[in-house]
């Protein structure tokens, strides 16, 4: 049997957009939320592991469910470490987001972690994908997406020698923690929108564009056109927001027939 | 999109034997364990809940693993509850093992709780393997298969009876329980076991239904030639050839 394709490395790769959607934490609302996601087009379920519960334990089971309706598990892991990295694939993910990387040195550890000799240092395992798969260690690196957050002001300053590191797929630029590394604390929409923090990011996007690589950014849907107009290709987006407008529409409903 | 097919019924519709396998606890182990038994046409995997610890839980996890390499889910329940079976469906499963089913009103049940109206009573649900199916309701009892187990001495005096209920796929024959019920606890090589379980895998074959045993690899040409259908076997004799096979070798490179 052949790997199972990374809807989107293959996207990205082919100048298209690629969607992914956070906010599942148990694989049966994964299965549930399938049918919904193939409907309208979307690549790729985030498992949020730099913050929240995904671990090694529960990664098998929410990325089998990804698995069955093809969508990509990104798990965004909680530290910069090869081990932790390569584990994560091993596990079922077929994409690792980093946070917080500030130097070339820092870029070229995810490189280390995600990929096989001669590339990088990745443990060779019967990885979870790769059951069945004769040619796994062949194909592995070619199928693996890298993201590593640009979020850090020291990150803006070191971005061009971050951009010459090959082999990360996304530089994901994310608006709350490069406001407070600028001395702006507060949500990450509201921030992302001072101008200070919204000049920077943006200088971010064009710089990332422009050395020819891939960028990708989290938003709602009122924030797609400037960041797809940045040049945007993979985007993060949250069911928070939609659950928002679904409960909001419902009690509309509920109180205009019951005053 | 389409239900998935339900390989060990499509395997019994066609004339062939379906083999399924127990021993897996862990969705992880079902994965490792795929490609071997796609490369070997094992049709589906054992998931038990009479005796281990499957429950409503474990199974939506389980039965994606088993979804991923096209391997039926038959989970064994430990009641012959209407809720219980079609809540195992809908947490997944696509076939259901009832223990103990000893008269065509217990059957009946099990078909009741197996299968939507006019069939049965089964209630209607978002199932698990429905997720997206236009029409899982037109089709879902098509590819549900059910299993009945006939492991008691009484089941065996009331056989024509129960052999006489529809929509039951599998009636499968238990050794240990059906010694036991005929006093001889333990000894399932009893002269009267064996020839009261024969005759039951007649009487089965005779009414056309499908038979099913519990079978370790000696056992095989003694089922086959009964005419079971449908065969269960365990990981554990692997495991144990595996290991005595490998320290054996073992031994025989460190003298």
């Amino acid at each position: 049997m052949q790997l199972r394709p990374n809807r989107v490395k293959e996207k990205i790769y082919a100048g298209e957009v690629a969607v992914s959607v956070v906010g599942f934490t148990h694989p049966d609302d994964i299965d549930n939320f399938g049918p919904i996601a193939n409907a309208n087009g979307i690549d790729a379920v985030w498992l949020e592991g730099e913050h929240a519960g995904v671990d090694h334990a529960n990664l098998g089971n929410l990325t089998r469910a990804c698995d069955l309706w093809g969508l990509t598990p990104v798990v965004r892991i909680n530290e910069n470490s090869q081990g932790l990295i390569y584990r994560t694939l091993d596990c079922g993910a077929q994409a690792i987001a980093v946070p917080h990387v500030n130097t070339a040195a820092e870029a070229q550890n995810v490189v280390l972690g995600g990929k096989f000799p001669p590339i990088g240092r990745r443990g060779n395992y019967a990885s979870r994908q790769g059951h069945g798969v004769p040619n796994y260690m062949e194909l592995a690196d070619d199928h693996s997406l890298l993201i590593v957050f640009i979020e850090d002001i020291i990150a803006y300053q070191n971005l061009d020698e971050i951009l010459e590191v090959d082999n990360i797929d996304i530089f994901f630029v994310a608006p709350g923690d490069f406001a407070a590394s600028m001395g702006h604390k507060g949500i990450w929409d509201q921030v992302a929108n001072i101008p200070e923090v919204a000049e920077t990011m943006e200088d971010t996007f064009r710089r990332i564009q422009s050395a020819g690589r891939i960028a990708g950014a989290t938003c709602g849907k009122a924030g797609l056109q400037r960041y797809l107009d940045l040049g945007a290709k993979f985007f993060l987006t949250t069911t928070s927001e939609w659950l928002d407008e679904g409960a909001g529409s419902f009690m509309n409903i509920v109180n205009r027939h019951s005053g | 999109m389409n239900l998935r097919p339900n390989r060990a019924k499509d395997k019994l519709a066609a004339g062939e034997v379906a083999i399924v396998v127990g021993g897996f606890t862990s969705p992880d182990d079902i994965d490792a364990f795929g490609p071997a038994a796609n490369a070997n046409s094992i049709a589906g995997v054992w998931l038990e809940g009479e005796h281990g610890g499957i429950d409503a839980s474990t199974l939506g996890n389980l039965t994606r693993a088993c979804d991923l390499w096209g391997l039926t889910p038959v989970c064994r329940i430990n009641e012959n509850s209407q809720g219980l079976i079609y809540r195992t469906l809908d947490c997944g499963a696509q076939g259901i093992v009832v223990p103990h089913v000893n008269t065509a009103a217990e059957a009946r049940n099990v078909v009741d709780g197996g299968k939507f109206p006019p069939i049965g009573k089964r209630g209607a649900y978002t199932s698990r393997q429905g997720h997206g199916v236009a029409n899982y309701m037109q089709v879902a009892d098509d590819h549900s298969l059910l299993v009945i187990l006939i492991e008691d001495i009484i089941a065996y005096q009331n056989l024509d009876e129960i052999l006489e209920i529809d929509n039951i796929d599998v009636f499968f024959v238990a050794p240990s329980d059906f010694a036991a019920s005929m006093g001889h606890t333990g000894d399932i090589g009893h002269p009267d076991v064996v020839e009261t379980m024969n005759d039951a895998f007649r009487r089965i074959e005779a009414a056309g239904r499908n038979s099913g045993a519990t079978c370790a690899e000696s056992e095989i040409p003694r089922y086959l030639g009964l005419g079971a259908k449908f065969l269960l076997t365990s990981v554990g004799p692997w495991l144990s050839q595996g290991a005595t096979s490998y320290m054996n070798a073992v031994k025989a490179h460190s003298n």
